[in-house]
């Protein structure tokens, strides 16, 4: 075989290999082999800095919806969280972001988000936006939010789902609730490292 | 029985005759929350329904029971008026489930150690118990 055919079937095959799709198995989410891109979207974070598609870019970023008055489910996903990112090894955790994103941005203003989110842990980031804002990135994601009111005051009804972003900022990876901190830490683990 | 009820009461179990309260405790909220939430196991021991009629706290301004709910990975929350515990029977007030709402304190989070709570059945009998804040 001349020398140079051999050499194009080496570069097609590391080609290939370069172009084949990570294999990813979850045991606690779907991961979607099919990425699927966002519309453009802007939040605001806790730090008064934009949240769109370009500057969630080149991280992998863990969104989870919920508001700062409920007083159950958000902060049990949160502790969760934290713990999550305690399991994560220094090499995978400097690559996640992790941002909880208010549906409720009547009653939480940017420095209560703050004092929020950096309770449970001082790197997660807290973000909202005006309600429609909200929506063009939740409706893209699969995430739902419905406001019960009651005679004196409300609570939001809000999807339990975490979702995950690539360093495209596209949607990469689905875990729905509940969620156990060493399972996601080693799934986070894998998606990371696959792709470094 | 006797021995086992003494025995539990120097664990700091809450007990009565027909109702033990156990594994209650407070979670701490961050700093600027005006409200949390508190988990126990409620155990009917008698042979008779009981029903939570309802629960106040010495620290707190309003104390209400909730339960949250996962429908479709939708979670929703809903204040429950009273609570029914047929008999030998008991209900786990855990995270994403059965909890009480805490709602105003009445002092800083930080000068409290832990929570007092009376329950009271529709007997109009009255239980108290203590849950510390983790």
């Amino acid at each position: 075989m001349p020398l140079i055919a051999i050499f194009a079937l080496a570069i097609g095959y590391f080609a290939s290999q370069a172009l084949a799709p990570i294999e990813i198995k979850l045991s606690s989410g779907t991961w979607l082999n099919q990425t699927k891109d966002l519309p453009n979207f802007e939040l605001i974070s806790h730090n008064q800095k934009p949240i769109n598609n370009t500057t969630l870019k080149n991280q992998w970023t863990l969104l989870f919806f919920g508001y700062t008055h409920c007083p159950d489910v958000c902060p049990d996903s949160l502790n969760m969280l934290n713990s999550m990112v305690e399991q994560l090894e220094k090499t995978e955790s400097k690559h996640l972001k992790v941002i909880f994103v208010s549906v409720d941005p009547e009653r939480d203003t940017l420095e209560r988000l703050k004092q929020y989110v950096t309770y449970f842990n001082p790197n997660f980031i807290g973000a909202t936006a005006e309600i429609p804002k909200i929506l063009t990135l939740s409706k893209a994601l699969g995430i739902v939010h419905y406001i019960n009111k009651s005679e004196s005051s409300y609570n939001v009804s809000h999807s339990g789902t975490m979702t995950l972003l690539n360093p495209q900022a596209q949607f990469n990876a689905v875990f729905s609730a509940p969620q156990n901190p060493a399972k996601l830490a080693q799934d986070l683990t894998q998606i990371i490292s696959k792709h470094q | 029985m006797k021995m086992l009820i003494i025995l539990l009461s120097l664990l700091s179990i809450d007990v009565n005759a027909d109702l033990l309260i156990n594994n209650s405790w407070v979670r701490k909220p961050p700093p600027m929350m005006s409200m949390t939430a508190a988990y126990l196991t409620l155990n009917n021991n008698s042979d008779k329904l009981i029903t939570i009629k309802n629960i106040t706290s010495a620290e707190f301004k309003s104390v209400e029971m909730h339960q949250s709910k996962n429908n479709k990975g939708v979670f929703t929350m809903n204040k429950l008026n009273s609570l029914e515990l047929k008999p030998h029977s008991k209900i786990e007030f855990k995270p994403n489930s059965y909890h009480l709402m805490l709602i105003s304190p009445k002092k800083s989070f930080n000068q409290l150690k832990q929570i007092h709570f009376q329950i009271q059945t529709n007997d109009n009998e009255l239980i108290n118990f203590t849950a510390p804040i983790k």
